[in-house]
């Protein structure tokens, strides 16, 4: 069914952006922690 | 930082593309929209344990610290995208088998698989001296990996599989126009973040490193 298929869409693109800004603020902590080691 | 930005609206559009711009597969449905997620997922799990192998024959021939640590986490996110991959092919046998699970030869040998990349981390656990860890590791990780092609690529196709093999047959890519650019985006969005997962693990090991040297 259609809407079925925007309901999946719709978790597909919130996990997305889940792991997108967990990666994404990841990154941003790894970088200050290789300035506070250099 | 841009192309990460990139990589996350890049995967945004492609996962929208799966949905609404890329036609269900003939006599699957929409349940065929599976494979943008399920194949690429696949590809990273075997990309990752090529280059787990890759780093694993770098250490036999140059004892370094840093390839043995490049082919442990290879293997574990390797093993993370297959059983990633195993979950979406259980989801789709649900919906067209009738079970999550039927022992199918496909699923067998994914099975068969993690078990033997589970069974790399059981033998570094059981060793206690690093360089003998590494050196018995490397030598059981490159012949894990002759067991990838093997168990992914030609022993599913030796049987009778429900697994849909149409779609990607031997003898092609039996898909439309507007799927192929899909599926080709994915497995590149998907090789992304790989990518993007891989720098950080790097980044964080030579953190480390720097920190044990202080």
């Amino acid at each position: 069914m259609m809407s079925d298929l925007y309901i999946v869409l719709t978790v597909c693109m919130i996990s997305w952006l889940g792991i997108f800004f967990y990666l994404l603020r990841l990154d941003r902590r790894i970088a200050r922690w290789e300035k506070k080691v250099k | 930082m841009l192309w990460k930005i990139m990589l996350g609206i890049y995967i945004l559009i492609v996962t929208v593309a799966a949905f609404v711009y890329a036609p269900g597969a003939a006599g699957l449905g929409d349940l065929s929209r599976i494979i943008y997620f399920h194949v690429p997922l696949a590809w990273v799990g075997v990309l990752a344990y090529l280059v787990s192998m890759l780093n694993s024959i770098r250490y036999l021939k140059k004892p370094d610290r840093d390839f043995d640590f490049r082919a442990v986490f290879n293997a574990e996110v390797g093993l993370v995208f297959t059983i990633l991959a195993t979950v979406t092919g259980a989801i789709f046998a649900r919906h067209t088998w009738g079970v999550y699970w039927n022992w199918d030869p496909r699923q067998t040998s994914i099975f068969i698989l993690m078990l033997i990349y589970a069974a790399y981390f059981v033998l570094r656990s059981s060793i206690s001296e690093e360089e003998n860890r590494a050196r018995l590791s490397a030598v059981y990780c490159i012949f894990a990996f002759i067991s990838v092609p093997l168990l992914v690529f030609i022993i599913p196709r030796l049987y009778t599989t429900l697994h849909p093999d149409p779609i990607i047959s031997s003898s092609g890519l039996e898909m439309n126009g507007q799927m192929l650019q899909v599926f080709f985006a994915a497995l590149l969005g998907f090789t992304g973040i790989y990518a993007w997962i891989y720098s950080l693990q790097i980044r964080l090991y030579k953190i480390s490193q720097r920190w044990e040297g202080q």
